[in-house]
């Protein structure tokens, strides 16, 4: 096994360093890391983010949002938790968690923490989980990683998570599921610092096993993957399946009823109905609106070029509809 | 020759997978290794590759349907 240090605090850097030794940088041996990031919350590739991610939240707390390569559910993490991942060049035999765990595991073990697998691929603590793994496969190469909660901010978590109105979405993508969660800190017979822990844990995983820090070159090129997959505003919220919805309510002027349709985080549709008088503008209105970023600071500065065009209704009160959990 | 390609068995205890992404459409030639298609199973996104060369026909399934394993995905015309 050949561990590759990384001190950035980054998550796409080291989301794109997978994929860089998944794909580019092909070695004889597997490859493992241990990272941890500012606060994030890195959603599966084919989750829906309007479903899964608190967008006022993340916007004032500076919670990076990103999106990741392998399935499963969201995860919250930040500088009090580790992430761990394997790229091995295994891609004909059978899909296993386990066999990427166990090192994991016997870490813990010798740092006298009775942690053990669940049936959901997950790691436990007296039945509360502390870590979720994931997988994805490309050109023959499988890509294990998976969160270690060490002194994680739990109410960050919480709040980050929390969308009121998540299931107003119709929409296919993966729905996370939520679990009892604890942090291994609470659990440790020996106190120590979240990098204490992640020094004594890179140790016993790589058990003996080569350390090949990055070069200037290859650092260069793995900054450069991610500003191409993991980065842009279009990999993030564009990736989103199909979505759409309806919300109604009644203001001064009538009652008004949106039907929105979205694809890959941008609205493909969006009409009004209701017993509202509307102008002639109203069309207009909703072709600006197609096109149109789902997001709350981009819709509202459609609105506001409307203003009127729904008699008794303000562009204000028409946002609401477009975020109703959010207002 | 017109083959089908199934949903193969990938991890032990899996029945099933979310298809989420085509990657190659009706009457689009395909070649042999190369993947038609992405599916999501039990929290590991894989690809499912044509067994032979050819050109894809029928898709039986649609973007977020879920597929059992040995379902039918698509069929290949194969090359003669």
């Amino acid at each position: 096994m050949i561990y590759v240090p990384s001190p950035k605090t980054d998550v796409c850097f080291h989301l794109a360093l997978e994929y860089y030794f998944a794909t580019e940088k092909k070695l004889d041996e597997p490859v493992f890391l241990l990272w941890h990031a500012t606060p994030t919350l890195v959603v599966g590739k084919y989750q829906n983010t309007l479903q899964e991610v608190n967008a006022d939240y993340v916007r004032t707390h500076d919670v990076t949002v990103v999106r990741r390569l392998s399935g499963g559910g969201t995860m919250y993490f930040d500088l009090g938790g580790w992430q761990y991942t394997f790229i091995a060049h295994d891609g004909q035999e059978a899909i296993s968690f386990e066999k990427y765990l166990a090192p994991v595991l016997d870490a813990l073990h010798k740092l006298g923490l009775n942690a053990a697998f669940t049936g959901r691929n997950d790691l436990t603590l007296d039945g509360k989980k502390f870590s979720g793994a994931s997988q994805y496969r490309v050109k023959g190469t499988t890509v294990h990683h998976g969160t270690l909660m060490y002194c994680v901010d739990m109410d960050a978590l919480e709040r980050a998570t929390k969308v009121a109105d998540a299931e107003k979405f119709q929409s296919k993508g993966i729905r996370s599921v939520r679990s009892r969660v604890t942090n291994l800190a609470d659990h440790l017979p020996t106190k120590m610092t979240t990098d204490e822990f992640g020094a004594m844990l890179a140790d016993l995983i790589r058990a003996g096993g080569e350390v090949r820090p990055l070069t200037e070159e290859e650092d260069a090129r793995v900054e450069a993957i991610a500003d191409e997959l993991f980065r842009p505003w279009e990999r993030v919220y564009g990736g989103n399946p199909k979505a759409t919805f309806e919300q109604s309510k009644r203001f001064t002027g009538g009652r008004v009823t949106l039907h929105l349709d979205l694809k890959n985080g941008v609205i493909a549709q969006a009409k009004f109905t209701g017993d509202f008088f509307a102008s002639e503008a109203l069309d207009t209105l909703e072709a600006a609106l197609s096109g149109c970023r789902y997001e709350k600071d981009a819709v509202a500065a459609v609105l506001q070029k409307a203003d009127g065009v729904i008699f008794a209704v303000t562009p204000e009160e028409l946002l609401t509809l477009f975020f109703p959990e959010e207002n | 020759m017109k083959r089908t390609i199934v949903l193969p068995k990938l991890k032990e205890n899996a029945q099933d997978a979310m298809l989420c992404a085509w990657l190659k459409a009706p009457g689009e030639r395909v070649e042999k290794g190369e993947a038609i298609c992405e599916i999501e199973m039990d929290k590991v996104v894989c690809q499912i590759e044509a067994a032979f060369s050819g050109v894809l026909g029928t898709q039986f399934a649609e973007e977020g349907d879920t597929i059992q394993v040995g379902d039918a995905v698509a069929t290949v015309e194969e090359d003669a």
